[in-house]
């Protein structure tokens, strides 16, 4: 500290002599040399950076092995960092632990191109959660890792249909359906461990987290089924035995979770999440049993959606409100326009279909500001950012 | 309990590390066992040989029959004193040889890549796409049958051989 201000204060009389000097005597017993560590933190800064930029130029002429040790060593000292830390860890553990992550994803790639292999994307993928997903289910405080183990689960899961499809001699088989689906739909069994650790862990933003991912993957494939049945009948279909499969396995596996977290969550709020869920679940029957009508495609898709922006107006989650009624009200805008297709051929039309998109935008912002929940801390949980229709 | 809860939490910071090692381990054995086989390739389309730092090129299968084509459900028997390759028999897959030589799911025999260097890029793009000469790729067969590539490198293409390399717009040659 600057003490010309003490020698200021000293002559305005507002410190007296013996107080000043103590103050003085204190300050220069517990100096710290600021500029020598600057100095030292500069010159670290530089040496670090250094070795970077050599280490980087010279990437490709480091044997493989090396290259690889050196990557192992940093995942090495990275998890002891991490064994270290409390075990609610704060917003560092959070970071190291998605570093480490990355680190461990990177690190599958880093051998493909050492050892010149090469497998399909979904096989490390689904190696990398077998060995990482423990991990972050013990240590995950907040959304970073929430999203990157949800991201994780559907990129292999996809990865793995789109491989299956690609051996087409294998495709004709019922199995390899029933398998892809179950890859498709598993991430959404997190979410019954997600309630189900809500109540009894103390990482409460990570579950709370996961929880609204799995329902946002979850609402988000029964919109597709929701599209997707405007085409069909799906009973006479070519493909209706291989359809039927998919819908029942869907349709099973998401209730299974909302059985699941109506027995762990009896909290409001809880129930409420536990009732869409099982709303999710029928969604694929539903789509399977009115399939092949553009209109009820559409009612069905709207129906989806007030169903969540009804459970959000309960449940108070602000963000997901909204973005509901937005959705809602752009697929209207759409429908008037699959219905009217002639609307934009004639001037009277373009005025009409005008007036209607107006009148659609005016109406949900109308609700989507005079009920949707106040924004308050709790149970601040909306599954998805908000979105101004 | 509060024991237990430590020691799983532990053991969940321990089984990346062990796994990742282990996946290393596994890829260095299979990278240094098998046999060495050379075989020639050529770039598959001018603007298309370098994906990232991936070099693309077709295999040039010395085939006997004419007609054959190593396409889906099909492998290759390979006959030499390895690394030459002097001819290669294109037969159903889980047929019995000496020398088996199988893709890997969802692979081709057809076409293969191998990782290079950025700064070599630029030179070896160049060299196969030059036609008097014949890029040599050196695959590490396992005894299973699959294979890796090792290695490019390039030598002058016997006199010949020329005219079948001047060939316009050869076809990206690529199964599902």
């Amino acid at each position: 500290m600057s003490l010309r201000r003490l020698k200021a204060w000293e002559a305005a009389g507002l410190v007296d002599a013996t107080t000043a000097a103590r103050i003085r005597e204190w300050e220069s017993s517990h100096a710290s040399p600021v500029a020598m560590r600057a100095v030292i933190g500069i010159a670290a800064l530089a040496i670090g950076l250094g070795l970077v930029s050599v280490i980087a130029a010279n990437w490709d002429a480091v044997p493989g092995v090396v290259r690889l040790g050196m990557h192992f060593a940093l995942m090495v000292a990275l998890a002891l960092w991490l064994w270290r830390q409390a075990p609610t860890g704060g917003i560092a553990a959070e970071a190291g632990l998605f570093v480490l992550g990355m680190l461990g994803l990177t690190f599958f790639g880093h051998i493909g191109q050492v050892y010149q292999t090469d497998s399909p994307l979904w096989q490390p993928l689904a190696l990398w959660l077998a060995l990482f997903a423990p991990l972050i289910l013990s240590r995950g405080s907040g959304r970073l890792n929430a999203l990157l183990l949800m991201v994780v689960m559907i990129v292999a899961a996809w990865g793995f249909m789109y491989w299956t499809i690609g051996l087409r001699p294998r495709l004709g088989r019922i199995d390899e359906t029933v398998r892809i689906v179950l890859a498709i739909t598993a991430p959404v069994l997190l979410a019954a461990l997600a309630a189900w650790a809500q109540s009894r862990s103390s990482r409460q933003g990570f579950w709370r987290r996961l929880a609204e991912f799995t329902l946002l993957y979850a609402a988000g494939g029964a919109s597709i089924a929701a599209i997707a049945s405007a085409d069909g009948p799906w009973r006479t279909d070519e493909e209706s035995t291989r359809l039927l499969w998919s819908v029942l396995i869907a349709s099973g596996v998401t209730l299974i979770t909302a059985l699941l977290v109506r027995s762990f969550r009896r909290d409001p709020e809880g129930r409420i999440v536990g009732n869409l869920w099982l709303g999710l679940a029928a969604m694929p029957l539903l789509a399977y049993a009115l399939s092949g009508n553009k209109v009820v495609a559409a009612l069905l898709f709207m129906a989806l959606w007030a169903g969540i922006a009804f459970a959000a107006l309960r449940a108070g989650w602000r963000g997901a409100f909204q973005s509901a009624v937005g959705i809602i009200a752009f697929r209207l805008v759409l429908l008037s326009f699959e219905l009217g297709g002639d609307l934009l051929t004639s001037g009277a039309g373009l005025i009409a279909s005008g007036l209607l998109i107006l009148g659609v935008a005016w109406v949900a912002l109308k609700i989507s500001k005079r009920f949707a929940p106040p924004s308050g801390p709790p149970p601040a949980s909306s599954p998805s950012q908000e979105v101004s229709p | 309990m509060n024991r237990l809860h430590g020691a799983l939490r532990t053991a969940a910071l321990v089984l990346p590390l062990i796994g990742l090692a282990a996946a290393w381990a596994v890829s260095h054995q299979r990278g240094e066992r098998g046999t060495d086989w050379e075989v020639p390739v050529q770039g598959y389309d001018p603007r298309d040989l370098l994906r990232g730092h991936y070099l693309v090129f077709q295999y040039d299968w010395p085939i006997e029959d004419e007609d054959a084509v190593p396409g889906p459900g099909m492998m290759l028997c390979l006959d030499g004193d390895a690394p030459t390759l002097t001819s290669v028999e294109v037969v159903p897959l889980q047929t019995r040889c000496p020398r088996p030589l199988r893709a890997a799911p969802g692979d081709t025999l057809l076409a293969g890549k191998l990782y290079i260097p950025q700064e070599r890029a630029a030179a070896l793009e160049q060299q196969l796409a030059d036609p008097a000469l014949r890029g040599i790729v050196t695959l590490r067969v396992r005894e299973n049958g699959r294979y890796t590539p090792m290695g490019i490198r390039f030598e002058p293409r016997p006199p010949q051989e020329e005219p079948s390399a001047a060939e316009p717009g050869t076809e990206p040659a690529t199964t599902p």
